[in-house]
């Protein structure tokens, strides 16, 4: 596949500020259609990596094309939608001028009134800024985004402060725009909404792309199932028949992560443990890619000793 | 769409928004236009006749002209862009095809058009209530001196917004425009002041900025027009060379 084919071609990528090198060597790419949730632990280099697609940083070493253009040409420019984090906007100005302002950035823009529908906004079009909801600024900075009608969307921690409900109605949009061919990458701390919008996981750890692949693939590559049951025996016990094993409790329920559930309810049945409400179940993204860290940084701990 | 067309049409808009934003904000409208106006009406017109032969109202209407002018230029790029730095707003438009220095000259022109209203507000009190007596053209050349003159106030402001924290950037801004204002004359005739005071009034931007203007009336204190020009001048090409510096320096050091 081509540079031109990606929505994004991200290549050997190395960056550091001063003494300390925040991205080591980082590839991957984003393709149209196609959304990508870009995870790790704060410092891990998302917001570095971000900023040098945007064009807002220069790569020390390697390419970063967009839909073939340099970072923040005026071309790339055109193609991107962006969500930023921490922006808040002007507090005087309406939604609709915002909104009409930000139109007048781009040569094709969407229709300001798809737009709003879209985001859900149609209720407020016509209040001041100032007067909104966190959420309901969430959604606006959301509209704005993809005001430009953009090949490549950004979303740095879209569905911070928005309720469940706003999350299910964002969700949906998102899919939508994945099937009109938008590429997109997701930048988030909640690893369910990972899990329900990310056709790929790229994890950063220290600078370094750890992983790379499907969801699928993740939670298939970590072995370990996760094994509920209910059981009148007491957490002490528990851990002493399974010292190995960890082992949690959530309400009256204990909650095992294990790579041989078969082994463990072997071991139960034989110690004559009585248990009800089983249910063993592959572990969740969450899970596999908090594995996954820290097998990493063990790695990493063993290999500086 | 041509590249003019499209900046043209970026342009209006932001005008426009910037504007809108400007008008919707009493509590920096208000002080604004009232504090060169309130001052302009004490010691230009109610004591303005006790100096200067009966001329201090002339007078003060050329400095206190440009104490008004300087307000919005300074406050409406060091305050604003402070804020919409810190806010992530400048981030915003950044990163949108939006060229950033359409933005300035948006802001530039609102803060212009601000001036504006503060310049015709003086000059309506200096014509009826203080007898100031001016040809159109002294009129016109005054109002086109303190227009222009406010653009290196809008690159001073550019750099103050660039560097100081939200929270610090109304404070700051005073701190400068305040002692400078005083140190340059425009309270107080600089002809009345001590000999010592004309030395650091020389250094001043805002002494050669209100130096053009009384020329028009001829109270200046007889320097070239060209040395007030281009020290004007310089003074925008180093604030502009500082901002644009720490525009770029804002980039490189994110982290």
């Amino acid at each position: 596949m081509t540079q031109l084919d990606n929505a994004i071609c991200i290549q050997h990528v190395k960056k550091g500020f001063g003494q300390k090198s925040v991205l080591k060597d980082v590839s991957f790419e984003v393709q149209p259609g196609e959304l990508v949730a870009l995870l790790g632990e704060n410092g891990a280099g998302k917001t570095t990596l971000i900023s040098i697609v945007l064009g807002l940083l220069d790569a020390d070493q390697g390419d970063v094309s967009v839909v073939g253009h340099l970072p923040g040409s005026a071309q790339a420019k055109q193609k991107i939608g962006v969500m930023l984090q921490a922006a808040s906007l002007p507090e005087k100005l309406k939604v609709i001028e915002q909104i009409q302002l930000f139109a007048s950035y781009f040569e094709c823009p969407r229709d300001i009134d798809e737009v709003i529908a879209l985001a859900k906004i149609e209720r407020i079009r016509n209040d001041f800024i100032s007067v909104l909801s966190g959420g309901q600024k969430q959604r606006l900075l959301f509209a704005l985004s993809l005001i430009g009608n953009p090949q490549i969307l950004i979303l740095d921690e879209p569905t911070v402060g928005l309720d469940s409900d706003s999350r299910r109605v964002f969700w949906d949009c998102i899919e939508q725009l994945k099937s009109q061919g938008t590429a997109i990458i997701l930048t988030t701390h909640y690893l369910d909404e990972a899990e329900a919008l990310a056709d790929r996981v790229v994890l950063l750890h220290d600078g370094n792309v750890v992983l790379n692949d499907s969801t699928d693939a993740i939670k298939a590559q970590i072995q370990v199932r996760e094994v509920r049951l209910r059981s009148d025996i007491n957490f002490s016990q528990l851990q002493s028949l399974f010292p190995n094993i960890h082992i949690e409790m959530q309400g009256a329920t204990f909650v095992f992560q294990t790579s041989s559930p078969e082994s463990l309810l072997r071991t139960l049945i034989e110690k004559g443990v009585a248990f009800s409400d089983l249910v063993v179940t592959p572990i969740s993204l969450e899970r596999a890619v908090n594995v996954i860290s820290n097998q990493t940084t063990h790695t990493q701990q063993g290999e500086a000793a | 769409m041509s590249n003019l067309a499209m900046y043209s049409k970026i342009f209006m808009m932001e005008a426009k928004t910037e504007n809108l934003k400007t008008w919707r904000t009493p509590s920096y409208v208000l002080p604004s236009l009232l504090f060169p106006l309130m001052f302009y009406l004490f010691f230009g017109i109610i004591f303005g006749h006790q100096g200067m032969d009966g001329k201090m109202s002339a007078y003060l209407l050329g400095t206190y002209g440009v104490f008004g002018v300087m307000g919005p230029a300074l406050f409406s790029f060091g305050a604003d862009i402070a804020v919409e730095k810190d806010k992530g707003l400048l981030q915003m438009k950044q990163v949108s095809p939006m060229p950033v220095l359409v933005y300035f000259l948006a802001k530039a022109v609102t803060a212009m058009g601000f001036a504006t209203v503060i310049t015709l507000c003086i000059f309506a009190m200096g014509k009826t209530l203080g007898q100031v007596d001016l040809s159109l053209g002294q009129w016109v050349l005054t109002w086109c001196i303190l227009l222009l003159g406010t653009i290196p106030f809008c690159a001073m402001g550019l750099c103050i917004g660039l560097t100081a924290k939200a929270q610090a950037s109304a404070a700051l801004v005073n701190v400068i425009y305040l002692p400078m204002a005083f140190l340059s004359g425009l309270w107080i005739p600089i002809q009345t002041l001590p000999e010592i005071m004309h030395v650091v009034a020389n250094l001043m931007p805002a002494y050669h900025f209100a130096q053009l203007v009384l020329k028009v009336q001829a109270f200046d204190m007889g320097q070239s027009v060209w040395l007030h020009v281009g020290v004007l001048l310089a003074y925008t090409g180093v604030f502009t060379a500082i901002a644009s510096h720490l525009f770029k320096r804002s980039n490189t050091t994110r982290k």
